[in-house]
């Protein structure tokens, strides 16, 4: 029985319901707004349910709450509140001038958005987008793929393990791993330093003995049915694998922890043009795209490592978007940032330079005693030691920025002090 | 004399720091940098702590298992002790965030306690999310 296509409007609506989503949506009533929020999983809070383990919430609360902890102060808050929450529940299309078509287990929807926010995550990047060679057995799968198993599901993947990446995942989940009985073999590293933080090496690998070897990638992987075994190899300055240095080893289970990618299809769909470094959607400091209305938060614009961040930018984001939908926009974000000496990225990618907004980088390498600045201005702070692997969150306040007022545009560079 | 070497986890740095040590007495601490290495080797070596999260069983809820901590750190050396104690826990929904699961497990003082809600569901729906 076709119960035909039902039309609505709504002020906001935020697709996706993890860290991100939940932090705009809330936002985005305490300001009035009728607010949308579409998950399509069974439940809200993203990918914070399965990272049952603790260190969120440090820099918002000063708690180290657990993921579902953290998640649960949200989900409280909106299950309490008016937001139109819609579980279980897919969209099919965004269009640049926001309608959405949405299925849902009440019926599919056709939804006439003033704003729309996509909080829609990342994805782990896989085997076939780092092209390791071998054979296709199971017990080959992203490392946040086993997480789930383990920790929602109460499936074991695997008895003997690799993990390929020290990013915090791939660090975490060895620990968690061996916490459930299996014997993590040892973890991989491409770079010559971890990737993940410090202190999950400590407590995640060298708590357990667990060997990291860096400048190592897995070249090939055996098995028909079930995975049998991994080649290991030392790679060169190139990250090319060096003959002779291939050593076998027995494992039933490879984990990938070999990166995020933000998910970027409705972007895409909408006509959002994408910054090909992040593989995120350009902004501005509300987080708007270059499509007027739509707006993007957390990791489905550049990855983060805390959650606090996605929150703080959801926020945010909800901010714009209440500010869009009510009047109809925002101050012009015509001031371009581009990442300077040292910086990979930098995030937003415009500003308007009327209002306070907070900036996001990565350096391209490890460096000691540095200034974080904006080119030709007194603002800069100092810091004692930066990495790729840990975001750098910098805040231009109200009185600075009179300084913005004659730059065409705003360049972020790191340099040396001494 | 005997030595230990520890890779301080105080900030992304990692400096290496070296203790020289006499029964379960610091005699020197070499290598760190700054006033919170030393504390860090300080406290890593009298009595390392770790948070421990884990899951354990539970019925009639909408995922067969549900996750738990320890409030605080508990000592290094018991983490084994609490993961044996916790394979033993099976509980019924509903359960509470907060709610105690093991009162002061392995002696250590420290409650474990659940870190998220859960609510019971019927059958029907529990077999729909674990397809």
């Amino acid at each position: 029985m076709s119960k035909g296509i039902t039309r609505i409007k709504r002020d906001i609506v935020v697709i996706g319901g993890g860290p991100a989503g939940m932090a705009a949506a809330t936002r985005g009533e305490e300001e009035g707004a009728e607010v949308m929020l579409i998950e399509r999983d069974i439940e809200l809070g993203g990918i914070l349910n399965q990272c049952i383990h603790n260190g969120f919430g440090v820099e918002l609360y000063g708690e180290e709450l657990t993921g579902p902890e953290y998640a649960e102060r949200f989900t409280r808050k909106i299950e309490s509140g008016d937001i139109d929450v819609r579980l279980n529940s897919y969209v099919l299309s965004l269009s640049p001038d926001k309608i959405i078509n949405l299925l849902t287990p009440n019926g599919v929807f056709e939804i006439d958005a003033e704003a729309v926010v996509l909080a829609t995550g990342a994805r782990e990047r896989s085997r076939g987008e780092i092209r390791i060679p071998g054979d296709r057995p199971s017990g080959v799968m992203p490392a946040g793929t086993a997480q789930k198993f383990i920790n929602k599901k109460g499936f074991m993947p695997g008895k003997k393990a690799f993990v390929l990446g020290s990013g915090d995942i791939g660090l975490i989940i060895s620990r968690r791993l061996t916490w459930e009985g299996a014997e993590v073999v040892g973890v991989a590293e491409i770079m010559d330093y971890p990737t993940g933080l410090n202190r999950n090496v400590v407590q995640c690998l060298h708590d357990y003995d667990i060997p990291l070897h860096l400048r190592h990638t897995v070249t090939d992987i055996y098995g028909t049915n079930r995975l049998e075994g991994i080649e290991l190899s030392q790679v060169d300055e190139d990250f090319q694998p060096i003959e002779g240095s291939e050593k076998d080893l027995d494992v039933d289970l490879l984990l990938l922890s070999v990166g995020l990618v933000p998910e970027n299809d409705f972007f895409k769909e909408a006509g959002v043009t994408l910054n090909p470094k992040t593989r995120g959607a350009y902004v501005d400091e509300w987080f708007q795209t270059d499509v007027p209305g739509i707006f993007g938060c957390g990791n489905s614009i550049h990855i983060e490592d805390l959650v606090d961040w996605v929150t703080m930018d959801g926020f945010r984001a909800g901010d714009g978007a209440v500010a869009y939908a009510g009047t109809g926009g925002l101050p012009q974000a015509d001031k371009e940032v581009r990442a300077g000496e040292n910086v990979n990225y930098v995030v937003p990618h415009k500003v308007s330079g009327e209002d306070e907004f907070r900036f996001a980088l990565r350096v391209t390498e490890p460096m000691e005693n540095v200034d974080i600045s904006i080119k030709g201005t007194d603002i800069s702070s100092f810091k004692q030691i930066v990495t790729p692997g840990e975001m750098e969150v910098e805040e231009v306040l109200e009185d600075e920025l009179d300084e913005l007022k004659d730059l065409d545009e705003v360049e972020i560079e790191v340099t040396r002090r001494f | 004399m005997p030595k230990k070497e520890y890779t301080c986890t105080a900030c992304p740095k990692g400096c290496t720091v070296e203790v020289e040590f006499e029964d379960d007495e610091i005699l020197d601490i070499s290598g760190y940098t700054c006033v919170r290495g030393k504390e860090y080797v300080e406290d890593e070596f009298h009595d390392p702590r770790r948070i421990l999260t884990t899951t354990v069983r539970i019925n009639n809820a909408k995922y067969p298992r549900i996750p738990v901590r320890t409030e605080t750190g508990v000592p290094k050396d018991e983490l084994n002790c609490c993961l044996d104690a916790l394979k033993e826990v099976e509980l019924e929904a509903p359960v509470g965030v907060g709610d105690v699961v093991i009162e002061n497990v392995c002696g250590t003082d420290i409650d474990v306690v659940a870190s998220r809600s859960l609510d019971p569901v019927s059958e029907k729906k529990r077999t729909m999310v674990n397809q």
